[in-house]
Formats: C-alpha cells, sequence, structure tokens
C-alpha cells in the first residue's frame, strides 16, 4: 500500500488539508502515541489505496520535545512512504526551511503550495514551476480550504520523485567542506540502518538533533568526538554555535529561492481587515472586554443548551433502569443492567449536551485563530502564575471539562510547564461541579456566595502555580507564538475535529464510567454505604463538621462530580436540603467538593499524559488542600453564617 | 537597543541575543534570527509585543523580548 505523511508546520493547514481528502476517505482513526496523537486515514483514490497520516505540525525537524521527537522518529522509521509537505504559501520564505530539511531526508516527496490564496491577496506570485525545477520535486498550489488541488497533490506523489538534485543539498563552501568530512566518516551500516544519506547524518550530528544522537549511541560512538571536532571547527570561524551556522545556512538557501521563485505585485499597503480587527481584539483594554464576553457567551450557551439536554437524556436512562428494575428478575444480571445505564446515560448526559458544543467552540475558536490571541492576552496574567500564555488554553477549558483541559497542556513546550499546566487545570470547576456550586450553594445560600466561591478558586489557584513555579525554578522561556491570519471556520473541519475529541473522551472514559457505576450499584444494593459513613466520619465529621450521610457522597463524587449533589438528596432521603443541613455545612461541603481528587475519568487521562508520579500527587495533594480549605471555610462560616 | 524597548510601527533588525540556546532555537524555528529585519505591530504596557517577520505575525512575551538586541534601520 502507498503510504503518505502529511508533514507541516503549525497553521500551515495540515488539518484542512487532510479533512478535504475525506470524502474519498475509507476509515478515520486517531491512534495516540506516548506523547502525540496522529491522524490516520485510509484513501480511495481512481482505484488505488493509500494510507495517510498526519503528523503534528512542526516548525523544524530537530525535535526540541517529547512530542516533536516522537512525530520526527515516526517520520525517519518510514522509510517507504511518501512525503507531503504542507506548506504556508503566504509565508513561504520561513515555510520552506522544513522544506530543505524534509528534502534532506532523500524521501520521495511532494510541496503543497497551500493557501495561495492568502499568498495572492498579498500579492505574492509564487512561480511554482520553477521552485518545481530548484527543489527537484513536484510543487502544487493548494488551498485546501476550497477543497483545491489536495487531489493533484496525491497524484503527483505517484511519481515517487526523491529530491537528488535539489539545489538546497549544498551549503556555502566552508560549511559543506567540514560536513563533508564528517559524512565521509559516518559508517555505511549506519547509513543503512537509518536509511538517512551521511551528508545528512553528519548535518544532524552537528546540529546535535536527540534523535540521531541517540541512535548512534554505543555502535558508533567514535562519530560524537568527530562531530565534536567539526562543531568546534565551525564556532570557531563563524563565532556562533555551530546549530545556528546550520539554521543560517538554511535560511539564507530559503531566502535565496524564495526571491528567485516570488515577484510581488503592487498591493495596496492599507491596512487588512485582519490588522482592523486586531486593532481591536488585541488591544490592552478592549481585548480583555470582547475575550471575556466570549467567554461569557459561550458559557451560558453551553450551559442553557447542555441543562436543557441533560435533563432529557438522564431521564430516558432513569426510566430505562426502572424497566430493568421491574422486567428483570435475576438481581444480580438486574444490578449490572441498571450500573450499565446509568454509566452509559452519565456518560452521554454530560458528553453529548456539554463536551460537545464546548468542542464545537473550541475548534471554532481555533479555527479562527482566536485562541493564539487568548494566549496573547493572557500571558501577562499566567506570567504572574510563573507560566506563559498559553497555559491559558488548559484553563479555560477546564470549567467545561478537566480531560480536554488535561489533554491542551500537551500544547507547551516544556515538561515542567506542562505538568504544573495539567495539575492546576483540575482544580479548575468543570461543569459538573458548577452544578454543585449553584445548585447547593447558589440555590439554598445565594448567588453571590456561589460566584465568591469561582473567586477564591482563581486566586487559590494562582497561589499554588505560583508555589509550584517556584518549587521547580525553571526559568520560563515565555511566550514565543505565531499569531495566525483570522480565518472563517469551515464546518466540516470543525465537526471532523470535534468528532475525534470526543472519540477519545469516549474510548477512554466510558469504560470506567460504567465500571464505576455498577460498582455503585452494588454499594447502594447491598447498603454498604453505612460502612463507608463511619469510615469516613473522622474527616466528615470531626474535621469538616458535616453530617455523617455524606460520606457516601463524597465517594459517588469521584465517579461523577454531579453525583455528589444528587446522591445527597437520596442519603437524606429529602428534596430539600435546608432541612438537613445548615449554610454552614452547605458552604464547607461545596468547597470540598470543588477542590478534592478529580473525577475518575480524569485520573486516567491525568496519567497518560503526565505518568504515575504526578497524578499520586495531584490525588494527595487536592485531597489535602480540600481538607484544608474546607477547615478554613468551616471558620469563615461561622463568622458569616 | 533591547527589543522591548522599541516602541510600535519602528522597523528594526534583529542584532543578536542575551539568552540561552534553548531560547534562541524557539525563536529561530519562527524566523526571528540575526540579520533578519522585523516590524513593530503592536506594543503595550501589559501585553507581548506583536511582530511582523516576513509576512507572519508572531508574539513575543516580554521576558523574552529583554533577550533579544534590536538595531533601528535608518530609512
Ligand atoms: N484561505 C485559506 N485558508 C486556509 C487554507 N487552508 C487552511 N486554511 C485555514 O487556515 C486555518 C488553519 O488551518 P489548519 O488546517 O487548522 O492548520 P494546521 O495547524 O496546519 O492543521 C483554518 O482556519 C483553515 O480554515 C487555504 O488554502 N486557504
Amino acid at each position: 500500500m502507498n503510504e503518505l505523511i502529511l508533514v507541516g508546520q503549525p497553521n500551515s493547514g495540515k488539518s484542512t488539508f487532510f479533512n478535504a481528502l475525506s470524502g474519498y476517505k475509507a476509515l478515520t482513526g486517531n491512534f495516540p502515541g506516548a506523547t502525540v496523537s496522529y491522524q490516520e486515514g485510509e484513501l480511495n483514490l481512481f482505484g488505488r489505496i493509500y494510507k495517510i497520516v498526519d503528523l503534528p505540525g512542526t516548525y523544524s525537524l530537530i525535535p526540541q520535545d517529547r512530542a516533536e521527537l516522537e512525530a520526527k522518529k515516526f517520520l525517519v522509521k518510514h522509510k517507504e512512504a511518501r512525503i507531503i509537505d504542507i506548506v504556508d504559501s503566504s509565508v513561504l520564505a520561513r515555510s520552506l526551511e522544513l522544506t530543505i530539511e524534509l528534502i534532506e531526508l532523500q524521501r520521495p516527496m511532494v510541496v503543497a503550495l497551500n493557501m495561495i490564496d492568502v499568498a495572492k491577496r498579498k500579492g505574492l506570485q509564487i512561480d511554482h514551476q520553477k521552485l518545481s525545477t530548484l527543489l527537484d520535486i513536484p510543487c502544487i498550489p493548494t488551498s485546501a480550504k476550497r477543497g483545491k488541488g489536495a487531489i493533484e497533490v496525491i497524484r503527483a506523489s505517484n511519481k515517487n520523485k526523491v529530491p537528488e538534485k535539489s539545489v538546497t543539498l549544498k551549503f556555502q563552501k566552508d560549511v559543506e567542506e567540514v560536513i563533508k568530512s564528517l559524512a565521509k566518516k559516518v559508517p555505511e551500516n549506519l547509513e543503512k540502518k537509518l536509511s538517512i544519506p551521511a551528508r545528512t547524518i553528519a548535518i544532524r550530528l552537528i546540529e546535535e538533533d536527540k534523535y540521531y544522537l541517540d541512535a548512534i549511541q554505543r555502535e558508533f560512538d567514535f562519530l560524537l568526538n568527530e562531530a565534536e571536532k567539526a562543531r568546534k571547527i565551525l564556532e570557531k570561524k563563524h563565532d556562533k554555535d555551530a546549530k545556528f551556522v546550520i539554521a543560517a545556512e538554511r535560511h539564507n538557501l530559503a531566502m535565496e529561492i524564495f526571491e528567485q521563485v516570488t515577484t510581488f505585485t503592487g498591493v495596496k499597503q492599507t491596512e487588512s481587515l485582519g490588522e482592523k480587527i486586531d486593532d481591536i481584539v488585541l488591544h490592552p483594554l478592549w481585548g480583555y472586554i470582547i475575550l471575556i464576553a466570549v467567554f461569557y457567551g459561550l458559557f451560558s450557551i453551553i450551559f442553557n443548551l447542555g441543562s436543557h439536554f441533560e435533563n432529557i437524556i438522564v431521564s430516558q436512562f432513569d426510566s430505562l433502569s426502572k424497566l430493568i428494575e421491574s422486567r428483570v428478575s435475576d438481581k444480580i444480571f438486574s444490578l449490572i443492567l441498571i450500573g450499565l445505564s446509568q454509566g452509559v446515560g452519565g456518560a452521554l448526559g454530560i458528553a453529548l449536551p456539554y463536551i460537545i458544543p464546548f468542542l464545537i467552540g473550541l475548534a471554532i475558536l481555533e479555527d479562527t485563530g482566536y485562541m493564539a490571541r487568548i494566549a496573547f492576552l493572557a500571558d501577562s496574567i499566567m506570567h504572574k502564575i510563573g507560566l506563559h500564555g498559553k497555559a491559558v488554553v488548559s484553563f479555560v477549558l477546564g470549567y467545561g471539562c478537566s480531560i480536554p483541559a488535561v489533554m491542551a497542556a500537551r500544547n507547551l513546550e516544556n515538561t515542567r510547564d506542562r505538568i504544573i499546566t495539567a495539575a492546576l487545570s483540575v482544580l479548575i470547576p468543570c461543569s459538573a461541579r458548577t452544578v454543585i456550586i449553584f445548585g447547593l450553594v447558589g440555590f439554598y445560600i445565594g448567588k453571590w456566595y456561589a460566584i465568591s466561591l469561582y473567586i477564591v478558586n482563581v486566586l487559590v489557584i494562582g497561589l499554588i502555580g505560583r508555589i509550584l513555579t517556584r518549587i521547580d525554578k525553571k526559568v520560563v522561556p515565555g511566550l514565543v507564538l505565531e499569531i495566525p491570519e483570522y480565518h472563517l471556520p469551515v464546518v466540516k473541519n470543525v465537526l471532523i475535529k470535534t468528532w475525534i475529541r470526543i472519540k477519545d473522551f469516549i474510548t477512554v472514559v466510558l469504560p470506567l464510567l460504567i465500571a464505576g457505576s455498577i460498582v455503585m450499584v452494588f454499594l447502594e444494593h447491598y447498603s454498604i454505604d453505612s460502612i463507608i459513613n463511619s469510615g469516613l466520619k473522622p474527616l466528615t465529621v470531626f474535621i469538616l463538621g458535616l453530617p455523617e450521610k455524606v460520606g457516601t457522597t463524597l465517594i459517588f463524587g469521584i465517579f461523577k462530580k454531579e453525583l455528589s449533589l444528587m446522591m445527597l438528596f437520596q442519603a437524606f432521603g429529602t428534596d430539600n436540603l435546608s432541612k438537613v443541613m445548615t449554610h454552614s455545612q452547605m458552604f464547607v461541603y461545596a468547597v470540598f467538593t470543588l477542590f478534592y481528587i478529580p473525577c475518575i475519568s480524569t485520573i486516567p487521562v491525568l496519567y497518560r499524559e503526565t505518568g504515575k508520579k504526578v497524578t499520586f500527587y495531584v490525588i494527595t495533594g487536592t485531597l489535602l488542600l480540600a481538607t484544608t480549605l474546607s477547615i478554613l471555610a468551616r471558620f469563615v462560616g461561622i463568622i458569616l453564617f | 537597543m533591547k527589543l522591548i524597548e522599541t516602541s510600535m510601527d519602528q522597523q528594526v533588525t534583529v542584532k543578536g541575543f542575551t539568552g540561552g540556546s534553548n531560547l534562541v532555537s524557539k525563536l529561530y524555528k519562527l524566523g526571528i534570527k540575526e540579520g533578519v529585519s522585523v516590524k513593530i505591530k503592536k506594543k503595550s504596557n501589559i501585553c507581548p509585543i506583536l511582530l511582523e517577520i516576513n509576512g507572519s505575525t508572531v508574539a513575543i512575551g516580554r521576558g523574552m523580548a529583554a533577550k533579544i538586541i534590536v538595531e533601528e534601520e535608518k530609512e
């Protein structure tokens, strides 16, 4: 089968290109690697079957974090695959640098000059035939958003053209000589093993590319010394890091080619519409007001829509449970069925009404280019916590659901930021915890008490963030972020993105929710609740001053946060909680449930993203935090109520 | 001068960096290198700095902007 790998810089329109082919796609999957997930599809085009893989966007092939290393490994290991390089033509000069790196791999390749329409609008004319000659591979103008050119690109890949004669394969004389003499020392069996030309191996060793350094370990250790020598020569001559000497070479080549193949047609140097919008959207005052308005709008739509559908869905499954109870005579079997139906109902009850609109909103924010602007606006606030702008995406997501929030932390470049962001984002009240805050505190005590809980929550997160970033005192490298042009979102793209994410959610979460629900049904049936209640008494009654009966509800809450409120009614057998709990107790209870242990569906995701140790710390840490804050709340309650 | 000390609409050339190679690599990837000409598109007292570079727009955090040495271009 023909395998195609899509490679491109972020925002080059890679996923749009991938989706533009979906009409021909037989199947799409999302296969998660250790740190990145690829999209994969199968394509049936004029009787030929292709396997197509969409690697995560990257600015360069020299890996800087784990995700990039994974993507790189994938690319290098799939020797037979053809590379499709998606290039953003409107920023051709910069994009060509990745193209040059790809050409160095000497694999069959095609360049898709995407966003050709945007380039034209900017007054940039690209001679793709000339580019094709210079690079020695087919270069095809595309406009993925309008579905133009994608098929031609796939067709051109059938030529299996390896860019052997590309002009980019030769650097400036003195640099090239150093590379050549190092390349001569690269043993043939290493070339074979990696299936990469010696010259390229030499370049990458000089650049200290982790992938190649790992690959030569033990067997070819002598090369390390040779590379070090080569580096010294370059550094002495150019007075900067060897890897930057190489980067400068590629940069110069890219600029040269860019100048040869492009012409500027007279274009009005007036402010474009996008820039006019940015004048307001990125304004230090209006920008924040718009930001708040956007979130307010987004969340009020989600919650109003969500609660409406949740009631419908959950009540359907409730009646299903009742039906099972009355029809199935075998007790154990009936309990399992009820647990199953409650688990599925619970998952659908949150997923469909809240998470789908939320993910659609998110995909729109990303596709329009507003997400990058949010990171821009939030940068200074995030710095107060010790993180930077990109972390805000996780925090925003956290108000919907902790799961996508934890997953979004992937976007951060360094491990420390990634872990701290993921850990903090589980403290944000997700939609399920919002149900508790408003259903208990908002409803029985007052709206402003509920809102103040949100404010306290933000302050606590800020404080903990500060502490965590102080403990691991790495310098924050800070924000470097491309702000893409505005684009109108494409419905198909948004829906496909949402679908892929929701599938991820369902496969991770559904099995756990079902298992959890079955356990719960059994607990209830065999009245194990009283044992749990007395077991938890030291915490609930003595430390927190709550009624003993809340014990089980807290356990249920780990399965599904909003369950604790529902179970509270059930545990007391009342529909008016103010008869059985004082305001002060409700307040303490809400504070505790707001901060304690992430729900059972979040834990595996946290584990997958951050590892065992961090997950353990988060679980124990949140428990401690919740207890401490609840004790404080108890004292505050004495004063307030 | 440092990038953080520029003002809006100024056209400057990147001269060098005072940060480590981690920082430099990050900047290189987005095309911010020695000798490249950038335009300051937006600058305020709180937000990151917005640059135009080779037709793309890049935001640079204030901390980073203090580590980038630039020189104003003469007309
Ligand atoms: N005008 C135009 N917009 C495009 C084109 N290709 C993609 N886009 C838009 O560019 C934005 C980023 O595309 P996306 O596929 O998400 O980029 P990725 O980060 O490379 O996957 C989206 O809003 C797309 O609709 C194109 O050829 N022309």
